[in-house]
């Protein structure tokens, strides 16, 4: 486990992008979490009109 | 500290770039007239849900779809079209340097043309002659001078951005080789968007409504008329939206203290919307007869296509949030948010717009989607779901702007007090626009009708249920409709605060510095030869079949029916 | 042009999703049957009592459990403005206008289409529960708009 994160430390090392000061981590989080609440709220009307037919 | 000291440096020296004042002037003009129709339409706004309450009723003088009408043309059209270019015109002498004198004029022509028609259009809706509502579907008639109001209106809008357009071009002639800057660029995409949608309303209204309704000819093909109509309409609400995308690329990374995240993905955004956002109509017809299933899913599909870049600029802005956060130290996954100028009603604004901008978006993919349109269409979740793209995301943004393009027009300052009232009125109308749109679209889902009066059907069951439910209540939806009322009338305050009250002094018009990557910007974006004829091959492929169909095999055409809206 | 890594999975995730929306509703429609409203069927709008199935508007029963019902949107009501099936009944709705554009909308089911002069439109649907149904007009036709409805009885 530990190794795996050492390794994963290294690794993150090779990806210029990937610094802290230009990390986009909570840009990933918040358009995902768009997406997923386009796909429910999608699925939600998608059941109601299933349930009218 | 270094990085501090620099950037008050930097918004020192941006100071002396201003908007030339002739500019300014022509500017201001359209904003005058944007804020009293935005104060016309907000009082028709009240009334209606106050009326569809059943909590009012109209003196017998004023008809509910007559300030319906009114309420949609002034809104809708008038608000916007005459803020959107005060904006573009101030941009792109921020960025592009004065108009020269020849160029000035053809746009105050272009002012002048578009409120003759404004003027002309609102007269015909006050003497109730124009009832039709702003989407004036044949073969439902007005005066047939209404439909010259809105020629005038969009002849107007034409010269306004021809003049915008020359602009560019002749900078771009000085300029050779270098790449455009970026407000120019954006203008340029939505001006091109609005001339070749409005091609659409003008074939319908020039040779189709105004021979008819002047009784030169006696029938109109409906169907037909509703096609260019619907054209023509849904790149209008990307006329809309532009705008705001605009200040968000733009002026908001520069407010916030940083730098638009990428160059050229913003560039892409629009050349995308360009493109796919006009061969689309068929998705507000999906409930109508006439038209093929298929041709209906080919522009299904094409609409599905246009949400692209706005997933992208849902991106890019919040990476230029986070990166700008980040840059000024804050750290972690979210808490860097703290370093985001939250008391700043130039930033909150628009970024409640933008947060808004995702229940809207979300709303418009079920609206598209085919056969389930049959769930919403006409009903008053579409009413919701405007409210928040336009009457939300597109105004807040604009309110955003207003902050600091007025006192920059006027020659005042951005003061900490006109803050405190930007702030409280952003949120009265988010929380109004909570209850009022929220309210739609529950009320919506239950089948109660849009553009309806009050009515309950006979007291049908299933129409008293939209007056009994606790949040699905007409009620939820008028107490949104007086909130909001407040905040119109605080804003149009802040218009007047800002034009003729506030002290003395420069407020900066920000316009961030180019991205890092403007450097690497392909040319080809440059190309709007290649993206103007790429769009109409577009539009060729998406509506020439079935627009031959409905003129070949046309079924018989329809009379005036002036009589049914007095 | 640059896309970043997580930009890319974004995006990946997104256009994804349209596709699969895209490809339910395909299905749905093509294979399925869950076609929008699309009919092709013309009339003269200045004449539609002339022709049929027009010219004796109301419903008719095509086999045990189907009916076909043929109305006349109009302002501001509809021809017949009340009709009767039983429980269980599939009804085939042919709506045509003889004016301005209306709607033919039932609440709470998926009966919800435009009736454009000119044109009939079609929908179809089966009442599974009796009552009171109520049908409404969505598409504004003028002054009285709000009082343009019907009824349908379904009865055991
Ligand atoms: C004071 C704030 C507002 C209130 C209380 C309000 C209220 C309403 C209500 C109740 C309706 C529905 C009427 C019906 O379908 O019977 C409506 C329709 C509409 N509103 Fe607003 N609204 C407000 C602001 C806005 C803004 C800022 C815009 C756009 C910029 C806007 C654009 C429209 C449009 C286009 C319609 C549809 C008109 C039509 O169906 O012909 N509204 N509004
Ligand atoms: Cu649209
Ligand atoms: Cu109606």
């Amino acid at each position: 486990m530990s190794k795996n994160n050492a390794n994963l430390e290294t690794n993150k090392k090779h990806v210029p992008t990937e610094t802290d000061s230009s990390s986009l981590k909570g840009t990933f989080i918040f358009t995902m979490s768009i997406g997923l609440f386009i796909v429910l709220s999608w699925s939600a009307i998608f059941f109601l009109f299933l349930n009218r037919m | 500290m270094k990085n501090s000291a620099l950037r008050v440096e930097e918004y020192s020296s941006d100071l002396d770039v201003r908007v030339a004042p002739k500019d300014a002037a022509l500017s201001m003009a359209h904003i005058y007239i944007a804020f009293s129709a935005f104060l016309v339409g907000a009082i028709a706004g009240l009334l209606q849900g106050l009326v569809r309450g059943g909590m009012i009723e109209l003196p017998s003088w004023l008809g509910y779809y007559q300030i319906l009408t009114a309420h949609g043309v002034l809104l809708a059209l008038v608000f916007t079209t005459y803020f959107i270019f005060a904006f573009l015109f101030a941009g792109m002498s921020r960025t592009h340097g004065a108009f020269s004198d020849r160029l000035r004029k053809l746009s105050w022509t272009g002012f002048i043309v578009l409120t003759i028609g404004t003027l002309l259009a609102a007269v015909l809706i006050i003497l109730n002659e124009a009832s039709v509502l702003y989407t004036f579907y044949a073969p439902l008639t007005a005066h047939p001078l209404y439909y010259v109001g809105l020629t005038l209106f969009v002849v107007g809008s034409w010269i306004s951005g021809a003049a915008l357009l020359a602009h560019y071009f002749s900078w771009k002639k000085a300029h050779k080789g270098e790449r455009t800057p970026l407000f120019g660029y954006m203008t340029v995409a939505t001006i091109v968007l609005w001339i070749i949608a409005c091609l659409g309303v003008a074939v319908t209204v020039l040779l189709q409504m105004i021979p008819w309704a002047f009784g030169l000819t006696d029938e109109i093909n409906v169907l037909l008329s509703r096609t260019l109509f619907w054209y023509f309409g849904h790149p209008l609400v990307y006329f809309w939206l532009l705008p705001a995308y605009i200040a968000w690329y733009v002026s908001i990374p520069k407010i916030i203290g940083g730098k638009l995240f990428s160059d050229s993905l913003a560039r892409m955004a629009f050349v995308l919307f360009l493109l796919f956002s006009i061969p689309v109509g068929f998705h507000h017809q999906l409930m109508e007869a006439g038209i093929s299933h298929m041709w209906k899913f080919i522009q299904t599909l094409l609409t599905f296509v246009v949400i692209v870049p706005s997933l992208m600029t849902a991106f890019s802005i919040f990476g230029t949030f986070e990166q700008t956060g980040r840059a000024k130290g804050g750290t972690g996954i979210f808490y860097w948010l703290h370093k985001l100028p939250w008391k700043d009603v130039r930033f909150f604004a628009p970024f409640m717009g933008m947060i808004i901008f995702i229940p809207a978006g979300a709303g418009g993919i079920i609206n598209a989607s085919f056969q389930m349109n049959a769930v919403i269409h006409n009903t008053l979740w579409v009413v919701g779901h405007f409210h928040l793209t336009v009457g939300s995301t597109v105004l807040l943004t604009f309110f955003g702007i207003s902050y600091w393009l007025i006192p920059h027009l006027t020659g005042r300052k951005f003061t900490p007090f006109l803050n405190r009232l930007g702030m409280v009125q952003t949120w009265l109308w988010a929380i109004g626009m909570f209850f009022m749109s929220g309210g739609m679209h529950l009320i919506g889902l239950l089948g109660a009708p849009r553009r309806t009066a009050y009515t309950t059907y006979q007291n049908h069951p299933d129409a008293l249920v939209w007056f009994e439910g606790i949040f699905t209540n007409y009620i939820t939806i008028a107490i949104g409709g007086v909130i909001l009322f407040v905040a119109a009338v605080m804003m149009f305050y802040n218009f007047i605060y800002m034009t003729w009250l506030a002290p003395k002094g420069d407020t900066e018009f920000p316009i961030s510095e180019p991205a890092e990557d403007a450097s690497e910007t392909p040319k080809v974006f440059e190309n709007w030869k290649l993206w103007i004829g790429i769009a109409i091959v577009l539009i060729l492929f998406a509506y020439t079949i079935p627009i031959y169909d409905m003129i070949v095999n046309a079924p018989p055409g329809s009379p005036t029916f002036d009589y049914l809206i007095k | 042009m640059h896309l970043h890594r997580y930009e890319k999975i974004w995006l990946t995730f997104g256009i994804g999703s349209l596709i699969i929306f895209l490809t339910v509703l395909g299905v749905s429609a093509f294979a399925m049957g869950h076609q929008p409203p699309s009919h092709m069927a013309k009339v003269d709008p200045q004449n539609v009592r002339s022709e049929a199935p027009f010219d004796e508007p109301g419903l008719r029963q095509i086999d045990e459990t189907t009916y076909q019902a043929n109305i006349i949107a109009m302002a501001f009501t509809y021809q017949p403005n009340k009709i009767e099936v039983p429980v269980g009944s599939t009804v085939r709705f042919h709506v045509t206008s003889s004016d301005v554009v209306h709607s033919f909308t039932i609440p709470n089911t998926n009966v919800n289409f435009m009736v454009t002069p000119g044109h009939i439109n079609m929908a179809e649907h089966t009442f599974t529960e009796p009552g009171t149904y109520l049908v409404l007009c969505n598409e504004y036709c003028g002054t009285g708009h709000h009082h343009m409805q019907m009824t349908i009885e379904v009865v055991e």
